[in-house]
């Protein structure tokens, strides 16, 4: 590795380091006792997301709205990332991870809501929003907007596109022995078939995919649960006892006390649902909806699925493998908590992570076409949109 | 690009907690958001 490398993974591991989990965690906080716990919205604001009104004006409806958001939200992390948490921090940091999600809560609702307030219509008449428009008509910061629509753009192409394009190459080639370069085209055409259609294509496809994968992933997840039943009980008590106690070596598990549970699990619950990174809002925008707080409600059942839900089935099913006791890590780790059940095992496995990856680059092309039009004008979009399928070639 | 976000977030606070007023906690959930600023 070059010293310039070296410098640039400093600067990110700092950054991304403790400094920015406290700041989106004290946010998280701040805003669930600033909102007078929103949280306890949940069960009206999931009825209100299946309410398939078109009241009001948008481009897309509030369902499309949320499953793209989720489309993007839910990728490997749900799955492999629950598996580093859990390898570095023990069981105990699947309730960290849990509770975290319940937070960041507030904080989708928040972002969607500004997001939301301070959208307005392009001259294509299409809805435009997110953390850019309300720096810049909300704050009067237009050149904070610039910064954040810069880094997204830039975001997008990382881990919305060319990383999740090579995980699915690598997965593949791994398990079916098929070469990431014919895996590359098919995903390639897939890619542009949806997006250059633009957001309605995008959401129409989300609507389907994205409750599709998720019921498929939670149900495959229940079944593995229920094929070990008997130690469901044991694993949650676990779960629960090592998030305090933190968790003793055993096997090839190194051990972890309190302090790894709450920073691994922490840490996955905020990057896992996106809460407070500002790529959520985006799509909000383009709701149709009648007023913020509807629509805000309805984001906020974002990372109510993403974390509360499809995270902690992830962290259960581990943890009542007890494969993380052998010293496994991440990837390795989720094969083999998956393969303990022949077949259904590895399948759910497998379509949970290529439906997974293929949706967050779907989701993330809407996010950095909108960080592109917000800099340069709608004229980039069609250029962006060619450019984001050429990116998954190479990835 | 989550800190420019997070500064929105946290100066705009109170903008968020007066919508919430508005319309969720008055039960003014189907109210049309237009209309409700004209009448301000």
């Amino acid at each position: 590795m070059t010293s310039i490398e070296q410098f640039l993974q400093s600067i990110s591991d700092f950054v991304w380091g403790y400094p920015l989990l406290i700041l989106l965690f004290g946010t998280h906080l701040y805003l669930t006792f600033r909102l007078r716990i929103i949280q306890r919205y949940t069960g009206q604001a999931i009825r209100l997301s299946l309410q398939r009104s078109s009241e009001g004006t948008g481009d897309v409806s509030q369902f499309g709205a949320l499953t793209t958001a989720l489309a993007a939200t839910i990728g490997t992390g749900n799955i492999v990332g629950v598996a580093t948490a859990v390898a570095a921090g023990g069981p105990g940091a699947v309730l960290w991870m849990w509770l975290t999600g319940v937070f960041g809560i507030a904080t989708k609702y928040s972002e969607a809501l500004l997001s939301v307030k301070y959208r307005i219509k392009t001259a294509s008449g299409m809805m435009a929003g997110g953390p850019m428009y309300v720096l810049e008509r909300g704050l009067k910061l237009k050149w904070l907007g610039v910064v954040f629509a810069s880094l997204t753009a830039v975001a997008a192409f990382g881990i919305g596109n060319m990383v999740q394009a090579n995980s699915i190459s690598s997965m593949v080639e791994h398990t079916f022995n098929i070469s990431p370069w014919a895996t590359g085209i098919v995903m390639t055409v897939l890619t542009a078939i949806v997006i250059i259609g633009g957001i309605k294509s995008i959401a129409r496809v989300c609507e389907g995919l994205v409750p599709f994968m998720a019921i498929f992933y939670v149900l495959g997840c229940l079944v593995l649960l229920g094929l070990n039943i008997e130690t469901v009980p044991q694993s949650i008590v676990l779960i629960v006892q090592s998030a305090f106690s933190g968790q003793a070596a055993i096997g090839g598990f190194l051990g972890a006390g309190m302090r790894e549970a709450m920073r691994y699990g922490i840490a996955r619950g905020l990057f896992s649902n996106e809460s407070g990174l500002g790529s959520a809002p985006i799509v909000a925008a383009a709701a149709q909806t009648k007023n913020p707080v509807r629509q805000a409600l309805v984001s906020s059942t974002g990372t109510f699925w993403d974390t509360v839900v499809v995270c902690a089935m992830t962290g259960i099913v581990l943890v009542n493998s007890g494969e993380w006791a052998n010293g496994l890590k991440g990837a390795e780790l989720t094969h083999a908590a998956f393969s303990d059940v022949p077949i259904a095992g590895p399948i759910v496995l497998t379509t949970g992570l290529l439906t997974f990856v293929f949706s967050t680059i779907l989701g993330w092309s809407y996010y950095g076409e909108k960080a592109a039009e917000y800099l340069f004008g709608v004229r980039v979009v069609q250029p962006y949109r060619w450019l984001w399928v050429g990116a998954v070639l190479l990835g | 690009m989550a800190i420019p976000n997070l500064i929105a977030l946290l100066a705009l606070s109170g903008v968020l907690v007066a919508e919430t007023r508005t319309y969720l906690c008055s039960e003014n959930l189907d109210a049309d958001g237009a209309e409700l600023e004209t009448h301000e």
